[in-house]
């Protein structure tokens, strides 16, 4: 990232003004970035900035409908997420689920990728119908699965009883402790994860380099192993990063189809803090010393995903 | 003519594998569109049958019968996207080419600022948002919604409007300034006019953005009145309790009617404008 | 002189003003009376008809029925409403359970009713299995500060067919033979298909209820003398361990793990051959199942009957509370809606016949029509029966409870470490109770 303060003074200096013109230009020039960024700076402390520092200050108070002690509490906050069974429980979940999504989710994203750039008829109608579970709202699509998953009515146990034949292979999908982190899974993966990422990055790769690979009489697994990856590096990195980001925040599905259940084993970090807040008031300043123990974690993971990012870049 | 055979074979094969993908994608929506033509006895029986019996409209019929409830959740959402987005676009525009053509003193630290906004987890702001909107008695009101969702959505789009401005050449703001304009003509006249496909992508981005938020749609308009669409089916799947799904199977299909209505007119923007956004950042 | 005929002339014009204004005492209601109900109740209460009807009885009230959900956050955001900004969304509200209103008993937020309990609605003519649970110890005039608009209990409900499919003769009255019973139905095939034995509650909505009618039924309470949760009683690990035998031998599924609607849904369907849930089930499957559809009573009679718990007789019954808030706006149209309209016979009968949701007063309940189910609720109603319980932390309670329950039906967990983790969860709670508050008049 260039400084642009560097880079626009550099740039004075060249059109050959005189030191007082610019020393005036720039004034004038921040009055008016004063003034444009005004109106942000204002809603984002009154809806951000705000809230941050209040959350923040209350996992050391005590919190009541009626008034805000505040640090009334000190760290006993803090030294009671480390002794919490359901806090271990979601950790374990969400680092899980993380671990398993990320990969699938990427590995889908770049085989649907290359499928669509190598593709040459239909490729438009293709693309459009796999980019409708991103268009519709989230709920629409885990209320769907809902249904079909549906242990009596949906369609699913329903092929697996009556069209396969197998009746033990049907199950309570959501329900079951030993398929319901699948199904979470699979959930998710409906449509095959962020493939439009990737696509724009296989685009972005330059046509001749195939062509050139085809002179030389390559076949497609070769042109992949020795153009696609290598040209798709930075995009892959970029997309893994989001993708983790995206993973340990994950609340929706369980929000919409498990609520923590069976037996809080699903709950992740982002679900269990917003099932603390729905415990009570009393549970206000713990659930935000959760959520901010979350948001160190969040920060450490991106952080350190964002520096191996750039060394590898830099490689 | 052997490669040509080859050739023909394998675009074959691409064209199975991408049906079969479709295929999975499609699969729910037929489920639920068999659904929504069925009586409830054909929906919860122990005689399933995949195809309708006896087809009926009496689902979709129920939630008309509803009134405007389905309608009002549409309807709050495409406001809410309205409202949001014209805001979200025009304070957007402006911080991003302060802070990607400007300079001026604490540009910097604005910017890790709102980068440092980009990773918080919405979940910790909910209770102090809560008790704010209590206190300004805003809460369960449009604009209890609006509101943080303009200062929720604003920092990623500083970041991409950011981005395209920064993308720009800074001669033509220079002769401009010679001949010259003053810096809001430079901005509105020169600069903005061309940041046109970064604001297509805000634009898009929020958009989706609005229609898949749950959290704070779910603890700030709880009424039926002002709820948006996820929360609005929801209340619907709450207030059928059981056998829900009859009904419930008719409205995802209506109120997915707005969402593909813009994905159709928009389609050519999506993968340009969600793969910019994305990658904004890096 | 003339000033002094003003002045009088004046001073009789006021006084008369006043004297109207004090025969009016009973002014005609007038103004708006927002009620905010739980969402489902809108349709089960038959909202639409009460605020006609109240709206014609009363020519200058306008009545708005807004709604709120009953699960998650939505009542704690409704009493941190009234404590923050000073004023409420609603001027009344109607739906939650006691457990769940506890929190704004407790920091004193309601209204109590005692002063209105009179005549025909005085305390003796409530079923005191709902009312009592309403109650809240402390000075007089300040115990009811919400009331029972809509109650159910727990128990056992059974598909009279397949019953008869399954050659099952006489209803279960011990665990054992509920279990006997549970297994021949799961070996019941309709259509091909297997159907379920018996479906329970594993979920938040009323998995710690049917624990606790379990108790009440077997032990009268499930307190311990101290006014804690009494994990360790005998009658409860029973229950307990009965349910995990069911579904270890296969006679009954675990759907409403994730799903609240599970069980009902089997039922209405025809897919399971007994529940154990509220009481409403049975008028839910019945109308669901009722070859003649559409009508209700179903001309076929109550194809779905019930059976209590086994023990003594009593069950757990619960209610859906009306309440006012301090802050409201409209306390006089909140009350007269509520006495005449929400406890009047119409609205109490009509939805129990319509959607088996009982009345909470004797002469409402007297009212209803000849039902053996009707009949069924009644000797619960009349054993030892008693409500949810009204800690602060009651969710989070009931929450524990669950998850403990899901772990040891999943072979996680054994039972002597669900009940040493229930307890230790109680230690961690907050077990304040509304008859702790302190009243702030």
């Amino acid at each position: 990232m260039e400084n642009p303060l560097v880079h626009a003074s550099g740039h004075l200096v060249n059109s050959a003004t005189s030191r007082k013109t610019t020393w005036h230009l720039q004034r004038q020039q921040s009055r008016f970035a004063i003034l444009l960024i005004l109106p942000t700076l204002l809603i984002i402390a009154l809806f951000i900035g705000y809230p941050v520092i209040y959350s923040f200050l209350l996992t050391f108070s005590e919190f009541s409908v009626k008034q805000v002690n505040w640090f009334a509490a000190g760290f006993s906050n803090y030294s009671r997420v480390l002794g919490d069974r359901a806090f271990a429980n979601a950790l374990r979940f969400t680092f899980t689920y993380t671990l398993i999504y990320v990969p699938v989710s990427v590995v889908l994203a770049l085989v649907v990728g290359v499928l669509l750039q190598q593709i040459k008829i239909g490729s438009t109608f293709f693309r459009s119908l796999l980019f409708l579970p991103s268009v519709i709202p989230i709920t629409m699509g885990l209320l769907m699965f809902q249904w079909v998953l549906d242990p009596n009515n949906g369609i699913f146990n329903y092929l697996l009883r009556n069209v396969l034949g197998r009746p033990d292979l049907a199950h309570n999908w959501f329900g079951d402790l030993n398929v319901v982190f699948g199904s979470l899974i699979v959930v998710s993966l409906w449509g095959f994860g962020p493939w439009i990422l990737v696509l724009a990055g296989l685009l972005a790769i330059p046509k001749d380099f195939y062509e050139a690979a085809r002179v030389d009489g390559a076949n497609p697994l070769q042109e992949f192993r020795y153009i696609t990856v290598p040209q798709l590096r930075n995009t892959l990195l970029v997309v893994i990063t989001l993708q983790v980001i995206k993973a340990l925040k994950v609340f929706v599905p369980i929000y919409m189809l498990t609520s923590g259940n069976p037996a809080g084993r699903t709950s992740s970090l982002y679900f269990l803090v917003f099932q603390k807040i729905n415990q009570g008031q009393n549970w206000y300043a713990y659930a935000s010393t959760v959520g901010w123990v979350f948001t160190v974690i969040i920060a450490v993971i991106s952080i350190g995903t964002a520096l191996i990012l750039r060394n590898r870049r830099d490689i | 003519m052997r490669i040509s055979s080859y050739d023909r074979r394998y675009q074959f094969g691409l064209a199975v594998l991408l049906t079969l993908l479709c295929f999975i994608t499609i699969a729910p929506f037929v489920w639920v569109v068999l659904t929504s033509f069925k009586p409830n006895s054909e929906i919860y029986t122990t005689d399933l049958n995949i195809m309708p019996q006896q087809p009926t409209l009496e689902q979709f019929q129920r939630i008309i019968e509803k009134g405007d409830q389905l309608p009002a959740y549409i309807i709050n959402t495409m406001l809410y996207s309205v409202v949001t987005i014209t805001a979200v676009s025009i304070l957007a525009a402006m911080s991003g080419y302060a802070l990607g053509m400007l300079t001026f003193r604490g540009a910097r630290i604005i910017i890790n600022l709102i980068l440092s906004i980009l990773s918080i987890p919405w979940i910790i702001l909910v209770v102090p948002i809560l008790v704010f909107e209590f206190q300004l008695k805003i809460w369960n009101t449009r604009a209890g919604l609006i509101f943080p969702y303009i200062a929720l959505f604003l920092p990623f789009a500083i970041w991409i409007m950011r981005g395209t401005f920064m993308g720009m050449p800074r001669e033509l703001g220079e002769a401009a300034r010679i001949d010259g304009a003053s810096e809001f003509r430079v901005f509105w006249q020169v600069y903005l006019p061309m940041a046109r496909g970064g604001v297509a992508t805000v634009i898009l981005l929020t958009f989706i953005d609005i229609w898949n938020e749950v959290l704070l749609a779910a603890s700030l308009a709880i009424n039926p009145q002002i709820a948006n669409i996820n929360t609005g089916l929801r209340i619907l799947a709450d207030e059928g309790q059981s056998f829900a799904f009859g009904t419930l199977s008719a409205a995802i299909l209506i109120a997915m009617i707005p969402t593909l209505i813009v994905f159709i007119v928009l389609q050519r923007y999506y993968v340009r404008g969600i793969s910019e956004g994305a990658l904004a950042g890096f | 002189m003339k000033k002094l005929y003003c002045l009088l002339v004046v001073l009789f014009t006021l006084s008369a003003i006043s004297s109207t204004s004090l025969t009016l005492a009973q002014e005609p209601l007038s103004g708006t009376l927002t009620i905010s109900v739980e969402a489902w109740m809108v349709e089960k209460y038959n909202m639409p008809e009460l605020e006609a009807r109240f709206e014609a009885d009363h020519p200058d009230v306008d009545v708005v029925v807004i709604t709120h959900e009953g699960l998650g956050a939505s009542y704690l955001n409704i009493f941190l409403e009234w404590a923050q900004s000073g004023q409420s969304s609603a001027d009344l509200y109607f739906g939650g359970l006691v457990s769940q209103i506890a929190p704004a008993i407790i920091d004193d937020q309601l209204i109590p009713w005692d002063d209105m309990l009179t005549d025909e609605i005085a305390p003796d003519k409530w079923i005191s299995a709902f009312l009592d649970s309403a109650y809240v110890d402390g000075a007089e005039g300040t115990n009811y500060p919400t009331l029972p608009g809509l109650g159910e209990t727990m128990n056992f409900q059974y598909n009279v067919g397949l019953f008869e499919q399954a050659g099952i003769s006489a209803v279960p009255t011990t665990y054992e033979e509920i279990q006997a019973a549970a297994c021949s139905l799961a070996n019941l095939e309709v259509n091909g298909q297997k159907i379920t034995g018996l479906e329970m509650e594993y979920g938040l909505n009323f998995a710690p209820d049917a624990w606790m009618a379990a108790v009440i039924a077997a032990e009268g309470t499930y307190l311990t003398p101290e006014g804690q949760i009494n994990w360790d009683s005998p009658a409860g690990k029973q229950w307990i361990e009965f349910q995990k035998s069911i579904v270890d031998a296969g006679c009954g599924s675990t759907t409403t793990f994730t799903d609240n609607n599970g069980a009902r849904n089997a039922l209405k369907a025809g897919q399971a051959g007994m529940i154990n849930a509220s009481n409403s089930r049975s008028n839910e499957g019945t109308n669901a199942l009722c070859p003649e559809q559409g009508q209700v009573p179903c001309p076929s009679g109550e194809l779905i009957q019930m059976f209590s718990y086994p023990g003594d007789g009593g069950s757990m019954a619960f209610s859906h509370q009306i309440y006012i808030p301090r802050v409201s706006a409209n306390v006089d149209l909140a009350r007269a809606f509520v006495r005449e309209q929400l406890l009047s016979e119409y609205a109490q009968t009509w939805t129990a016949i319509n959607f088996g949701k009982m009345p909470t007063i004797w002469a409402n309940y007297d009212a209803l029509p000849e039902n053996p189910n009707f009949a069924q609720v009644r000797t619960e109603l009349e054993g030892p029966a008693m409500g949810q319980w009204q800690f602060r932390d009651g969710q989070f309670l009931r929450q524990a409870y669950v998850d403990e329950l899901q772990l040891y039906l999943t072979d996680n967990e054994s039972l002597d470490e669900m009940i040493a983790n229930l307890n230790a969860t109680m230690q961690e709670a907050d077990l304040t109770l509304p008859a702790d508050r302190v009243l702030s008049q």
